[in-house]
């Protein structure tokens, strides 16, 4: 087998331990990493064979697997590195719970940061601390990545013969040993109440709690000599620039994977760019012990891949048909296409999704084996069969089609619809909408897309192009007064066979 | 790809067995799977899918359909459908197990043991005060998860009416050291709030009741949706202790609110049952001289060649199975390495 040359230096972009971690992994299996790390002075136990560059932050990212050229500015001097792939690996932030915290920060007021330092000996407590209150969200929302820390901070306080109180709404224990490591908290003497409204004052310098133990219906009224504030995890103060640089997909919270269930464990929208730890998501200790190693493994099935993928063509282009309207650039969800004074498509980092294709405006672009020619004979050809079908179904591979294909052969339903399977929604042109209408000796009495749900889509945006398109065929039909079929978008996941069914049943 | 090395054995082909034999395959290592059912997939090929409205809920059951398109790309993968573990013998290197199923008998070395064979849901027999047995419109999660996967929408088991009132409990074999399970679950959140939220979506006036203790975050948006949520349901913080059959086909609870002992009923119940290790946890205790966890779990030995992987370690869900796969996979090929 003739293998493509792909270049396994691994490039691990951080601020703290998950970065450190992570390189020393990689390192230990085989790996070469290459530690971008944010801060002036070199992170403590980097074993030698790894490099550091200090002060460093990406500023651009060129190219694909194996061959990622990145840009890099370091102490105030632009560098060029390559490397193979790119794992993101800064911690988060924190941010109290309450506002209360914010200024006037009262002396009696500390956060869970400040205990932390407390405890390691770093900050020294003002006065005799005798009892301590600690203060969740109390909207219920809390995350076990942020009750983990307050109750190993409880157990060391409740270990220095502090006496501890724990308000918070729903405690988390959703992760592994977290329900033992609270039931250690409860048992060591610390008492957590349930609560979602409360009032702080100060008496003599002394925080006083007031509320409602909601368990028990009784007022409470709690004066300690410290409270201290649960922490949220937010993304890292570098992820928001970084993004854009990479061009990656985030969530709602800014955290840099999208909630999309195919994008786990650590990947993104970009093949090659992979996400570890807090820049990821909010991650208990546990957590990051398992995605540690299962970034290991990610990238190196991912060179692997990459080494056999085959020297072919997937995109065919028509330069004298190209526009050089940057759109193919622009809407690619997976950073695949270069643009020098033409585009560049990049075959190990196409996922072969064909929005460009559908969103090109000269149609300069094709999948190979989807080109229109191809998809309006296969529409044509079905048309003419000899029961031509009421029913034209377009379905994406990953759910219709996958439904589709299981229904058997015999079953009557096939009899009554012919379908196109899609690589993606996406690909979806309002002529192939319009082919299946118009280029019809019989005229269908349904067109349906079944394409993915909307966040369970492989290439992020394919399933609201699909749905966009055949909003937009459907007024136009209705505008010249065309009622003789009905056009359908229908979202669906592989397993809602029975859904589909009833659906294509009831025409 | 098959190099000459030893092959890793892979027990059970759930979501965390898939993912591990894959991820091991595609970096050239040989891979048996044993799998004691008749198919591939796991308890999460049989689960629905929760999206509401055509929105994704992010459960990631359809994950395992995805998971099966693409082991159909390792043939080199060995599968052994409808095949159990008889016996493990240790080697000087590695071990020889003797499988027994579909295929006959055979004997296989490899060198190392990936034990992915997952979790039991929580058998409600197991707690009498439910009278799971006798009621007959009480059902498991589990059962619901199957109920609209093949059927779409839920019907009560008594006369294949679609319920009105529905009761979701939380919580049912989970946190609950007494009977042995001193933890959480951590799915039973997510799997019933997303599946009574797409009830509400198939059938909108479905009133739907939650009685639990603590609601655990799950996925991303938690946060942003928990305020909504509150909205959607009634909420009881409360775990009934009475359960009976009332109104001849209804399910009925006792509660205290306010003071008082109320009796409610529901057109159907459904238990949100937690995962407990598997009845052949013993068996490979046994087999492979392995302790278990302060959870009740299997413990790995990952000095001596054998791995957990997925639920078979604790209750873990489909996005963390497949992570932990993909770590436990680093750490299968680092002992094979050094043993070589």
């Amino acid at each position: 087998m003739n293998l493509r040359t792909i270049d396994k230096r691994v490039m691990v972009l951080g601020d703290g331990e998950t970065a450190v971690r992570l390189s020393k992994a990689l390192n230990t299996s085989g790996l070469d990493s290459y530690l971008l790390w944010a801060g002036g002075t070199p992170p403590e136990g980097i074993p030698e064979g790894i490099a550091v560059e200090l002060s460093a932050r990406l500023v651009a990212l060129q190219g694909q697997v194996g061959d990622f050229t990145a840009t890099i500015l370091s102490s105030d001097q632009f560098i060029r590195k390559l490397a193979g792939s790119v794992m993101v690996a800064f911690e988060s932030r924190t941010e109290p719970v309450f506002d209360v915290a914010t200024a006037p920060m009262h002396e009696g007021v500390a956060t869970l940061e400040d205990a932390e330092a407390i405890l390691r000996g770093e900050r020294q407590i003002s006065g005799d601390v005798k009892t301590v209150v600690f203060l969740d969200r109390l909207d219920g929302a809390s995350t076990p990545a942020s009750s983990e820390r307050q109750f190993n901070a409880i157990l060391s306080f409740l270990d220095r013969g502090i006496k501890c109180y724990a308000i918070g709404c729903q405690m988390k224990v959703a992760s592994r040993n977290l329900e033992l490591l609270y039931g250690r908290a409860r048992d060591g003497g610390c008492v957590f109440f349930k609560n979602d409204f409360l009032s702080i004052s100060f008496t003599q310098g002394r925080p006083l709690i007031r509320f409602e133990d909601l368990i028990l219906h009784e007022e409470k009224e709690i004066c300690a000599d410290m409270v201290i504030l649960a922490e949220n995890f937010m993304p890292g103060a570098s992820l928001p620039e970084l993004r854009e640089i990479l061009g990656v997909e985030t969530d709602k919270a800014g955290f840099m994977q999208a909630d999309n269930v195919l994008r786990l464990p650590l990947q993104t929208n970009r093949r090659g760019v992979f996400v570890v730890g807090p820049s990821r998501a909010p991650v208990t200790r546990w957590d990051l012990d398992q995605e540690i190693p299962a970034a290991v493994s990610q990238v190196k099935e991912l060179f692997a891949w990459a080494e056999s993928f085959p020297y072919e063509e997937v995109i065919s282009f028509d330069i004298d048909a190209c526009a050089r309207c940057l759109t193919c650039f622009r809407s690619c969800p997976h950073g695949a296409i270069h643009f020098t004074n033409r585009p560049n498509f990049l075959a190990l980092a196409c996922q072969q999704c064909g929005i460009c294709t559908a969103f090109c405006p000269n149609e300069a672009i094709e999948l190979r084996d989807m080109e229109k020619d191809r998809i309006k004979g296969l529409i044509a050809n079905e048309r003419k069969g000899s029961d031509s079908a009421p029913v034209v179904v377009f379905a994406c591979e990953k759910s219709g089609a996958r439904i589709l294909n299981s229904i058997p052969s015999e079953d009557t339903l096939l009899r009554r619809i012919r379908w196109i399977q899609l690589p993606c929604g996406g690909t979806l042109r309002t002529q192939y909408l319009l082919d299946a209408i118009g280029n019809a000796s019989e005229i269908p009495e349904r067109v349906m897309v079944l394409a993915c749900h909307e966040d369970n889509c492989r290439s992020g945006m394919g399933t609201i192009k699909a749905r966009a398109t055949v909003e937009r065929v459907k007024s136009f039909l209705d505008s010249v007064g065309w009622n003789q079929t009905k056009i359908e978008f229908i979202s669906t996941a592989s397993n809602e066979a029975e859904r589909i069914r009833k659906l294509l049943a009831a025409s | 790809m098959a190099q000459n090395r030893d092959s890793i054995l892979v027990v059970g082909s759930g979501v965390a067995g898939l993912s591990a034999s894959m991820s091991l395959a595609r970096q050239g290592y040989n891979c048996i799977l044993v799998e004691k059912a008749g198919s591939l997939g796991g308890h999460a090929a049989g689960y629905t899918c929760k999206a509401i409205n055509g929105k994704c809920q992010k459960c990631g059951a359809c994950l395992v359909d995805d998971l099966l398109a693409r082991f159909g790309d390792f043939p080199e993968i060995q599968v052994f459908l409808e095949t159990r573990i008889d016996r493990i013998e240790r080697k000087k290197k590695g071990f020889t197990a003797s499988l027994n199923g579909k295929y006959g008998l055979k004997d296989i070395n490899c060198g190392a043991i990936l034990l992915a064979t997952g979790f039991k849901p929580f058998d409600p027999n197991e707690k009498s005060n439910l009278c799971f047995s006798s009621i007959p419109n009480m059902i498991t999660a589990v059962e619901l998860e199957a109920m609209l996967r093949d059927k779409e929408l839920p019907y009560r088991p008594s006369d294949g009416r679609q319920p009105e009132t529905i009761a979701f409990v939380q919580c049912v074999g989970s946190r609950d050291p007494k009977r042995g399970h001193p933890y959480c679950s951590q799915v039973c959140c997510g799997y019933a709030l997303r599946m009574a939220g797409r009830l509400r979506d198939l059938a909108p006036k479905t009133k739907i009741t939650f009685f639990f203790m603590d609601i655990q975050t799950f996925g991303r948006s938690f946060s942003q949706r928990w305020a909504s949520l509150q909205q959607d349901f009634i909420w009881i913080n409360e775990i009934p202790g009475d359960y009976f059959v009332s109104d001849g086909d209804r399910v009925g609870v006792s509660v205290e609110v306010e003071d008082e002992i109320v009796d409610l009923s529901f057109d159907m119940m459904v238990l949100s049952v937690g995962m407990t290790p598997t009845d052949d946890q013993l068996t490979y205790q046994q087999m492979l001289d392995l302790s278990m966890s302060s959870e009740g779990f299997m413990l790995p030995d990952e000095d001596r060649g054998v791995f957990v992987v997925g639920s078979a370690s604790g209750p873990m869900s489909i996005e963390k199975s497949i992570t932990d796969a993909a770590g436990s996979a680093t750490r299968v090929i680092a002992y094979m390495e050094g043993a070589r």
